[in-house]
């Protein structure tokens, strides 16, 4: 077994291999690009949502399984001022993160 | 497993991607049988109407369908699809990629099998694999950023499943499935029942799950990958010995190697070919017909995407992921004539094949020939 130690003197030296050129990652199809953005943004959208409701539903099977919670525990929560918080970072970083590209096309 | 190397996406990293493939599989099926409904019911008939014998070919096709803006939404779709795979794959890539790496290292110290691995520093990767983002894989096979870089081989095998089931070309395998070396080893007793190898070679092994394949499968026979991605060969590696299966990994091009004619008596390999480019699978062809050995079988699975077979609206959307979904040389492949190619190799004419296979949805083309006894 021959794992070439060359590795270690590639890390300090910067010379690792580089793979190829990037492709196109935004490429667009219909007469309006902005169309592309929107179509897109939206099965994003359904992509999170159904992870979401995917782990939502693992949690609430979790939890009435093992006698946790009562079934309308959830309703009774108050967040704290640092649970909040992170909230509306995840939330502004959805926004960016639906809006941006959109803007970017836009000029 | 903590000291395991295999793609382990967590509970979310694993729900976006069954999404991705679901929509993929979406995008693939019902999206497109309603473009081609479209295409052969409606665009075709006015189009022959307007201007009889006007859809000669791919190109005519290609233009019928430019602006309609269901096909603008199925391109759109696709290519989304595409970097929606790969974002979600690289989560859990770059989530897990220390312990990965640390099992790696674990393995490379505290062999758990004779299986070994082989890298090269003084091979030079060629084109396509060096300058093209084959399935536009962010970095391709062979980037590296840090020693014992595993990323490409996490991010390649985190998609095989996902990316062959979502086109019908699956076996309906998961994660780390070898459902297609098992089904190529099947068909390899099928065109050799006699053949028991002691030794097999599969060209372009990528991450080397279906390797794994061939040992179960012929556990008296030495099995060796190889292929000339080195973040690939080193996570086949770390899998092979995870899973305690021993395979020797070597980095080499399948077109040149170092083996000595006659080495093997079977050589295999799964969706290699249409990776690369028309000149190199002469290359391929020619190394392999040196390699085996008289009474060998050279045997190999493609896609089943030859003109002769596809409608013309299936020859628009095949040659839409060559020009923009990493599939560079997918018509190329189609293109040529295997069993005339593998007769021009070496192999006898009259022990070639190219035949398809059905499985299930699926169907898959097998080309190959044996060596006679004499030969």
């Amino acid at each position: 077994m021959s794992e070439p130690t060359s590795d270690a003197d590639k890390a300090t030296s910067g010379e690792f291999p580089a793979g190829p050129k990037p492709g196109p990652r935004n490429t667009t199809f219909f007469d309006d690009p902005v169309k592309d953005g929107l179509i897109r943004a939206v099965v994003t959208l359904g992509t999170e949502l159904s992870v979401t409701r995917d782990r939502m539903r693992s949690l609430e099977l979790l939890l009435r399984d093992s006698g946790i919670i009562s079934a309308d525990a959830i309703d009774q929560l108050v967040l704290d001022s640092e649970e909040e918080q992170a909230r509306v970072a995840d939330r502004q970083r959805l926004i960016k993160d639906l809006i941006g590209p959109l803007a970017a096309r836009l000029g | 497993m903590p000291n395991s190397v295999g793609f382990a996406p967590n509970h979310d990293e694993a729900a976006r991607q069954a999404f991705v493939g679901g929509l993929k599989g979406y995008i693939n099926f019902a999206l497109e049988g309603q473009l081609q409904r479209l295409f052969d019911e409606q665009l075709v008939p006015e189009q022959e109407a307007k201007a009889p014998g006007s859809l000669a070919s791919r190109a005519d096709g290609e233009a019928l369908l430019a602006d309609n803006p269901l096909y603008n939404l199925w391109e759109t779709l696709t290519f989304h699809s595409q970097n929606q795979m790969w974002d979600s794959v690289a989560d859990t890539a770059d989530r897990t990629m220390d312990k990965q790496i640390a099992a790696f290292e674990d393995i490379l110290a505290n062999p758990r099998t004779d299986g070994t691995l082989k890298l090269q520093d003084s091979l030079v990767v060629k084109a396509p694999i060096a300058t093209t983002e084959i399935h536009r894989q962010p970095g391709g096979y062979w980037r590296e950023t840090r020693p014992h870089d595993l990323a490409a081989g996490l991010n390649y095998a985190g998609t095989v499943d996902l990316y062959r089931n979502a086109k019908g070309m699956g076996t309906g395998g998961k994660v780390g499935s070898d459902s297609l070396g098992q089904l190529l080893a099947g068909v390899a007793k099928k065109y050799a029942p006699d053949l028991e190898p002691k030794a097999i070679l599969d060209l372009g092994c990528g991450t080397g799950e279906q390797t794994l394949a061939y040992k179960r499968v012929f556990p008296a026979a030495r099995v060796t990958g190889i292929d000339c991605a080195r973040p690939l060969l080193r996570y086949a590696h770390g899998y092979a010995q995870s899973e305690g299966v021993a395979i020797d990994f070597a980095e080499m091009d399948a077109g040149q190697t170092d083996f000595a004619d006659g080495s093997f008596d079977l050589i295999v390999s799964i969706i290699m070919f249409h990776e690369t480019t028309q000149a190199q699978v002469r290359d391929i062809l020619r190394e392999s017909w040196r390699l085996i050995r008289p009474g060998g079988l050279a045997l190999h699975l493609d896609v089943p995407y030859q003109p002769s077979r596809m409608p013309l609206f299936k020859q628009v959307t095949n040659h839409w992921q060559v020009r923009n979904n990493g599939e560079p040389f997918w018509t190329g492949f189609a293109e040529m004539d295997m069993k005339d190619e593998l007769a021009t190799a070496g192999f006898d004419p009259g022990a070639t094949f190219a035949n398809y296979e059905a499985v299930g949805p699926a169907t898959f083309y097998f080309f190959g020939g044996r060596k006679g006894v004499s030969e």
